[in-house]
């Protein structure tokens, strides 16, 4: 239990340390997002200050903290301008859309990644594991850039999936204003959702065989597990009911890190692949200095990071029994 | 007590606990070092201090030498309590009380040679030239019984006999008063233990230095100790002239000591008391 | 033997890619900026031996372009035009590291002729020219932001380590924080609060400490955890029994023993932030036009058609691959090194 309090304490501090930081930021914008406003000739200036005072922005700084924390609590995520509209249904979508993204490419990497990670710590000397190992050694110098821009000019040339979105143009047209829902164009978003996640399991995966391999190596060298081979106990148990359980804890924990990685390269994949995630969100938002987007984007970017360490932290507590007795 | 035959060091009353932080949530683990420790080493003598292996002796030497801080008591100094000082005021302390680590290997950085090694002291108290100080190194490492001709060589291409010479050399550029051997000798064979305490008792008549020996092995300090302190448990039990204490131990734990000596020895000892 | 060797060509190539990179004036037949509007997506010009007659040059050569009637848009060569390359020419004036004037060009064509090695953009503009011109800003934000990063690490892992205790514990938390977050989302977040309009050098220098601000935490705990290794060893002991002063065992004794370290962490960090700041150019954050960065390179390949169409235009990510390459082979052989030193 004490364990599972420390870690929630641990990610409440990074989440609180991460707000902050969005916090400030907004702060140090120079400029408030009211001077975009004030261009407007058809807002007289005491609309705008009275705007002002009703966000807050006349008080001292850790009165605006508070009431913005406050309002964050509460689900009011701010104003986008560009967008013309409040930042949290704006941001939902485009948030479903990157977990969607992540989800799928997470899985994929990890069913991809345990299995040759094992292989190649189980059968070092194999042709097989020198050729994956020279596979991975090339996808890591290939920069993400160039895989994403280099599947885009696949799928272009070939034609064999969408090149870009997240749903065919009479999929969007047909959910009448709404967004498309997700499950009944299963198909669909299945197609759309190939290249974008395939790019991105290819790019975290090199990363993720290693840290498997050695892991899993690492095990295999112990004692107690030369041991049990030297029991003669059959290779596949070995692996598998001796080797795999105590692999798995930094294993979980590379899991939550891995999250992190990934939503990186996300960011990337949605803008190159065109997604409509998170990633096309920011960045727009990043030029026309829409803060209150950047911050809920970054906030919400976060909180995903923070959840999935938590989760991977509670998968520790239930898998190690060494965390348990702690 | 005249100036004349004031001890060169009087240590009343020291303490050390450690404290290991059990984490942001969790209870701290407390060990203590040594409690109540006094004694004092008059000028030109050997003090022995035995006990078995443990924290206690090398935390002890370190707090004497100030290389760690004492939780309680004073350690004076020409009139002075140096425990209570700042690094700032130590200077004059550094220069007469050194000590000598049981380990060589880790007591000597790698990537310097002996001749820059043995200058370091020189350098760090801002003594000399550049020039003046490699002299300096030389001369002490012929006074120790290096040749100056492998000035430039690293540790690690020395013995380890050879390196607790280098260690010792360098302890004495700062001509101390007092050198605190810290088990020097512990990681030598018998061969080199012997050429060492002959070194040691050249240097002592030559210079009028002190010493401190600490070590968990009876036989070698029976050797050459004028004065034994055993320590049990982090406090001193004994302290008495070595002849007096190899003769007629008082306390249990010295008697324990004492009886797991090989016999033979033992009679060697009765024999020169 | 065959780690020496590994080592000895990456070394080459950083050397390779970095001293063209810096003479980029003098190797390029064509300033970054020169357009040419009568000639957008020119294809890359094949360099001949035998002309068309046939008949054979000692000078090497090129043929100048013509509108292919068949594929409106695309170009045939034009085998009547021919212009002999010359070598050491003198074309339009650039700065060598910004300091130098010269005139002198390594190769160049008569006008009114163009050797494009790479081909040209959608203004005409020689993308080898643009590679190079573009690779020294990518280059310099990619070292410069390391060296930063380092830099920070060294002081605040250096002190964290050396202090230890409260500090430490400040310290490394504040530096999980930053590791723990996904760093594009924050790169975005703090280039968002600076203001856009600003002018290109600021841009760059932002871009840089950006970035090299970013990545401390990494090198920081990597150097703290030597600084809490190195001050408990006894030599570092037997120093302050000298009366060292902390300042002294930190330069003496403590930083040389990071040296490996920080090597490792400059190797492995260059390539990573060379990448960022292509990556941002490319989203369109960084520096903009007509600067050349590899990232606005690359950015004309975010419209379909030039992304087909247009192969050349891929040549300046497929290049990076070699540069990362050779980045990544030196950082692997001095851990290597490093963990035979230790040893």
């Amino acid at each position: 239990m004490r364990y599972l309090t420390r870690r929630l304490v641990h990610a409440g501090f990074l989440f609180i340390g991460v707000s902050f930081f969005s916090f400030a930021l907004l702060q140090w914008a120079p400029g408030d997002f009211f001077d975009e406003l004030r261009l407007n000739p058809r807002i007289s200036a005491q609309t705008i200050d009275g705007l002002r005072a009703e966000y807050g922005l006349d008080q001292s700084l850790p009165v605006r903290y508070e009431r913005w924390l406050a309002s964050i609590a509460q689900g009011d995520l701010g104003y986008s301008i560009a967008y013309n509209s409040p930042v949290g249904p704006l941001i939902a979508v485009r948030a479903r859309n990157t977990l969607v993204l992540t989800g799928c490419a997470m899985i994929v990497a990890w069913a991809l990644a345990i299995p040759l990670g094992i292989y190649t710590a189980a059968s070092r000397r194999s042709w097989l594991s020198r050729s994956i190992g020279v596979a991975t050694s090339t996808l890591l110098t290939i920069p993400d850039l160039l895989l994403f821009l280099c599947l885009l000019l696949l799928a272009v040339r070939t034609g064999w999936v969408p090149a870009g979105g997240m749903f065919s143009a009479s999929t969007t047209l047909d959910a009448t204003g709404a967004d498309a829902a997700l499950w009944p164009n299963i198909k669909d978003l299945a197609a759309h959702l190939f290249l974008p996640a395939a790019g991105l399991a290819l790019v975290t995966l090199p990363a993720l065989i290693r840290h498997v391999r050695s892991a899993m190596i690492d095990v295999l060298d112990s004692p107690f597990l030369r041991a049990a081979r030297g029991h003669g106990i059959p290779r596949a148990r070995l692996l598998f009911h001796y080797a795999l359980p105590v692999a798995a804890n930094p294993l979980i924990s590379l899991f939550g890190f891995s999250i992190a990685t990934m939503l990186s390269a996300s960011l990337i994949a949605e803008v190159v692949l065109s997604w409509p995630g998170l990633g096309p969100l920011l960045i727009e938002a990043t030029l026309s200095r829409d803060v209150y987007v950047v911050v809920a984007t970054v906030l919400l970017s976060a909180g995903f990071l923070v959840f999935g360490i938590l989760v991977s932290d509670l998968l520790l507590f239930a898998v190690d029994p060494r965390i348990r007795q702690e | 007590m005249s100036a004349a035959n004031a001890p060169l060091l009087r240590v009343a009353g020291l303490a050390k606990t450690y404290t290991q932080r059990g984490g942001f949530i969790g209870a701290n683990h407390i060990v203590h070092a040594f409690e109540d420790v006094s004694l004092s080493v008059e000028i030109g003598s050997t003090l022995a201090i035995v006990g078995e292996s443990g924290a206690g002796k090398s935390s002890l030497a370190r707090c004497l030498a100030l290389l760690e801080h004492p939780d309680r008591g004073e350690i004076w100094h020409n009139g002075r309590n140096v425990a209570a000082l700042s690094a700032a005021d130590l200077a004059p302390f550094r220069r007469e009380v050194q000590l000598i680590f049981q380990d060589s290997t880790s007591a000597l950085n790698p990537r310097l040679s002996a001749v820059e090694l043995i200058a370091e002291p020189l350098l760090i108290q801002r003594i000399g030239t550049p020039a003046h100080r490699r002299d300096r190194a030389r001369e002490l490492m012929r006074s120790v019984g290096l040749a100056p001709e492998s000035a430039n060589k690293c540790p690690l291409e020395f013995s380890g006999g050879q390196r607790q010479r280098i260690a010792l050399a360098r302890a004495l550029a700062l001509q101390p008063k007092l050198l605190i051997l810290d088990e020097a000798l512990s990681n030598l064979d018998v061969a080199h233990q012997d050429a060492m305490l002959n070194l040691l008792a050249t240097l002592q008549a030559a210079h009028a230095l002190a010493y401190i020996h600490i070590s968990h092995d009876l036989r070698l300090v029976s050797q050459f100790a004028g004065e034994v302190a055993v320590m049990h448990k982090g406090k001193i039990v004994e302290r008495a002239p070595a002849a007096d204490l190899f003769a007629r131990p008082q306390h249990a734990y010295t008697r324990e000591l004492l009886a797991a000596m090989p016999p033979l020895e033992t009679l060697l000892l009765e024999r020169s008391a | 033997m065959r780690r020496n060797a590994k080592l000895a060509i990456a070394l080459t190539l950083l050397v390779i890619f970095h001293s063209a990179v810096l003479f980029a004036g003098f190797l390029a037949p064509y300033g970054f900026a020169q357009q040419d509007r009568d000639l957008p997506f020119a294809p890359p010009t094949g360099i001949h031996f035998v002309d068309a007659s046939p008949r054979w040059h000692a000078r090497p050569f090129v043929y100048g372009f013509a509108d292919d009637p068949d594929n409106p848009g695309a170009y045939r060569a034009d085998t009547a035009a021919v212009y002999p390359i010359h070598f050491f020419v003198q074309g339009a004036p650039y700065k060598i590291a910004g300091v130098l004037s010269a005139r002198t060009h390594l190769f160049g064509v008569e006008d009114p002729g163009r050797i494009f090695l790479m081909g040209a953009d959608s203004f005409g503009r020689d993308q080898f020219a643009r590679f190079l011109f573009g690779g020294q800003l990518s280059l310099l934000a990619g070292v410069l932001a390391a060296v930063l990063s380092v830099a920070l690490g060294i002081v605040i892992g250096g002190i964290a380590g050396f202090h230890g205790g409260w500090l430490d514990d400040l310290l490394m938390r504040g530096g999980e924080l930053f590791l723990a977050l996904p760093w594009l989302y924050l790169l975005f977040a703090v280039r968002a609060a600076l203001p856009l309009d600003v002018s290109q050098a600021q841009v760059f220098l932002l871009l840089v400490a950006v970035v090299g601000l970013i990545g401390w935490a990494r090198p920081a705990r990597m150097i703290r955890g030597v600084a809490l290794s190195a001050k408990e060893r006894n030599f570092v002991l037997a120093a302050r029994g000298f009366g060292a002063s902390r300042t002294y065992l930190l330069r003496r004794h403590i930083l040389p023993e990071a040296y490996g370290v920080i090597l490792t962490q400059l190797t492995l960090l260059i390539p990573q932030y060379i990448l960022a700041e292509v990556t941002l150019t490319f989203l369109g954050l960084g520096v903009g036009e007509p600067m050349a960065s590899w990232g606005t390179l690359l950015a004309a390949l975010q419209q379909y058609y030039v992304l087909s169409t247009y192969w050349w235009m891929f040549l300046p990510a497929v290049l990076l691959v070699p540069l990362f390459l050779a980045y990544y082979a030196a950082a692997d052989a001095v851990q290597e090194r490093l963990k035979s030193v230790a040893l």
